[in-house]
């Protein structure tokens, strides 16, 4: 019993299973939320109004031919997809959904928002290392664009995850949840680390407004342009579940995490990162994108000090908390 | 530079929530305007053979082959793959031998599908 | 059972690539961009416009295609990767156009390559192109 519980927890809830499901359920409610703010319908035919599109997509792509060129460093390529992925899904391990023990496990333990964060920016790297080693120039300058805007976004986003964690007073994800639990209405101190947050996570994805490392219209496909078949399959779940841990590691400390075990909590979860994957859709929908200069000025300009200015306000409340 | 969004979320949230401006086509067809100018129709009853059509069309779409030896009578070879639907060979032709219809779902899986015989 | 459920992802899912060949007004292009707006909406049937060859099921060629290009057409239609679906739409792309004759460019871009399906216009009506691609994705076995 004891240990078939981390089995299922790695397997099927939060794990591989759960994770595969779900986020393919938020890509359409995603792309349908997008067409739909722009006056249009989006996926219909696949599946009850098209909710199915991203499987199909998916599996469509593990069935076609999987073409790796010829410069370009085999062993290398093969092996990223399957790395980012598996680095994306540990990640998900580490979102506090259903093991509510308060002592530390492997899965919670003070500390795990840093290796959350951490893992987060692995997938970066690695879009960077697929770009490069494609040996092609539109993926070589996509890559090279991704690094750059790892340097944009990623300061303001750990600013922003700072807030919460010094106003509960613990580096464990789950430790922070439960603090806002207890304390709903100090969850309104941290709406600018929120926004931040959001923010940055937009740019960690890669969508529109910050989708400059695979401009469709300058660069091809970007760090992506090589891709085929099995691989690129890879990247986009990839893409699906970032989404999903990023909305969910928002959730799970800013808006107070998922309590009540094992089926609240799982609702509370749903109910959490589809309102998070909204805003981000809306974000989305508003937007068109900006120039890799100005996207690194934005981030410096406002998101950095608005960043300084929420950890100014957590603590001068910290210090005043009773 | 300006990030600005603000204007739209309005915009955004009335669509989210509006009929969506769609035509689900397949389905749904759509009506054509007046004066839409389909596929070429060719009314071989009327053709004199002076060969106007054949000279005009600007796309090389037209033949127009004589099918008897004793008697005026012609069949037309419309290319449809050629055609631009100018309707020149509509102004051009001295009899009226041709008009254009409101059909454009002429999609073909080969070329050869799309060649029209009128005689 | 595992063939089926390919098949259907297929025609499901069908990324269009868009290759304008060379010559050609742009009009075809245009009406191309018009049936992925919001009128028309190639999405609902899982159309999305991509960049890049390698992620390509379906090209859909307009223009003519000029002497120079047609190394390079020829290359992007290598790039895709199988099994691939090639449209050929509008007038110039399907047999000239009025760039027929013209000393740089060839008759039909079926000269080249093997096309799939053919949408007549000049530029074509969006909803003949949605046509062609439902006609196309019906008949794929
Ligand atoms: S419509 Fe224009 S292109 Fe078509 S057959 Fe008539 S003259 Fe030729
Ligand atoms: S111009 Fe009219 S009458 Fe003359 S050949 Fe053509 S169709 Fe016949
Ligand atoms: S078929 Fe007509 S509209 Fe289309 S590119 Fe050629 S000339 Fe332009």
């Amino acid at each position: 019993m004891a240990i078939l519980k981390p089995i299922l927890y790695i397997l099927v809830y939060p794990g591989l299973i759960f994770l595969m499901v779900y986020s393919t359920f938020c890509e359409w409610f995603d792309r349908k939320l997008y067409a739909r703010m722009q006056n249009r319908i989006g996926p219909l035919h696949t599946g009850r109004s098209g909710i199915l599109q991203p499987v199909a997509d998916i599996i469509k792509l593990f069935a076609k031919e999987d073409i790796v060129p010829e410069k370009a460093d085999k062993h290398m390529f093969t092996a990223l997809p399957v790395f980012a992925l598996a680095i994306i899904c540990t990640a998900a391990l580490y979102l506090p959904v259903w093991h509510y023990s308060e002592a530390p496990s492997f899965i919670s333990f003070p500390g795990d928002l840093i290796v959350v964060a951490y893992l987060l920016t692995l997938p970066t790297l690695i879009f960077f290392l697929a770009g490069w080693h494609s040996t092609n120039y539109f993926s070589a300058i996509g890559g090279v664009r991704v690094l750059t805007m790892l340097f944009g976004y990623e300061i303001p986003l750990l600013l922003a995850l700072l807030s919460p964690a010094v106003l509960a007073g613990s580096w464990r994800i789950l430790e922070i949840a439960v603090f806002f639990q207890n304390r709903p209405l100090l969850m309104l101190v941290n709406i600018i680390g929120f926004f931040i947050a959001l923010i940055a996570l937009q740019a960690k994805l890669e969508r529109v407004p910050f989708d400059i490392p695979h401009a469709e219209t300058e660069i091809v496909g970007g760090q992506f342009t090589e891709y085929s078949g099995k691989k690129l399959a890879f990247f986009r779940l990839l893409g699906d579940i970032e989404m999903v841990v990023g909305a969910g590691l928002i959730a799970a400390v800013f808006l107070g995490g998922f309590p009540g075990g094992l089926l609240p909590g799982l609702a509370w979860f749903i109910v959490k990162t589809l309102f998070i994957v909204f805003l981000l859709a809306a974000m989305r929908a508003a937007t068109s994108r900006i120039r890799i200069d100005q996207m690194i000025s934005f981030s410096w300009r406002w998101l950095a000090p608005l960043g300084v200015l929420q950890l100014f306000i957590v603590i001068i409340i910290k210090g005043n908390m009773p | 530079m300006s990030l600005k969004f603000a204007p739209f979320l309005p915009e955004l949230l009335r669509s989210l929530f509006k009929k969506p401006v769609t035509v689900v086509y397949p389905f749904q067809k759509e009506a054509v305007a007046a004066g839409f100018r389909g596929t070429v129709v060719f009314d071989p009853a009327k053709c004199i053979g002076c060969n106007i059509c054949v000279n005009d069309c600007p796309a090389e779409a037209i033949d127009i082959i004589r099918v008897s030896e004793t008697e005026k009578k012609f069949k037309m070879i419309l290319h449809n793959d050629r055609c631009i639907h100018c309707a020149q060979c509509v102004d051009s032709c001295p009899t009226k031998t041709y008009h254009m219809d409101l059909e454009y779902e002429v999609a073909a899986f080969s070329r050869h599908n799309l060649k029209i015989e009128y005689k | 059972m595992i063939e089926r459920l390919v098949h259907w992802s297929r025609v499901k899912s069908p990324w269009v690539l868009h290759l304008n060949a060379g010559g050609g007004c742009n009009g075809c292009d245009i009406e191309i961009l018009a049936a992925l707006m919001p009128r028309f909406d190639l999405e609902r049937f899982g159309v999305q416009l991509k960049g890049t060859p390698r992620h390509a099921d379906v090209m859909i060629c307009t223009g003519a295609v000029t002497l120079q290009n047609r190394d390079r057409v020829l290359r992007v239609y290598e790039q895709v990767p199988d099994p691939k679906f090639v449209v050929a739409a509008g007038a110039c792309a399907m047999a000239g156009c009025v760039y027929r004759g013209s000393y740089h460019t060839l008759i039909g871009i079926d000269q080249l390559l093997p096309v799939n399906a053919y949408v007549p216009g000049c530029p074509f009506r969006p909803a003949a192109l949605i046509d062609a691609v439902v006609k196309l994705l019906n008949s794929v076995k």
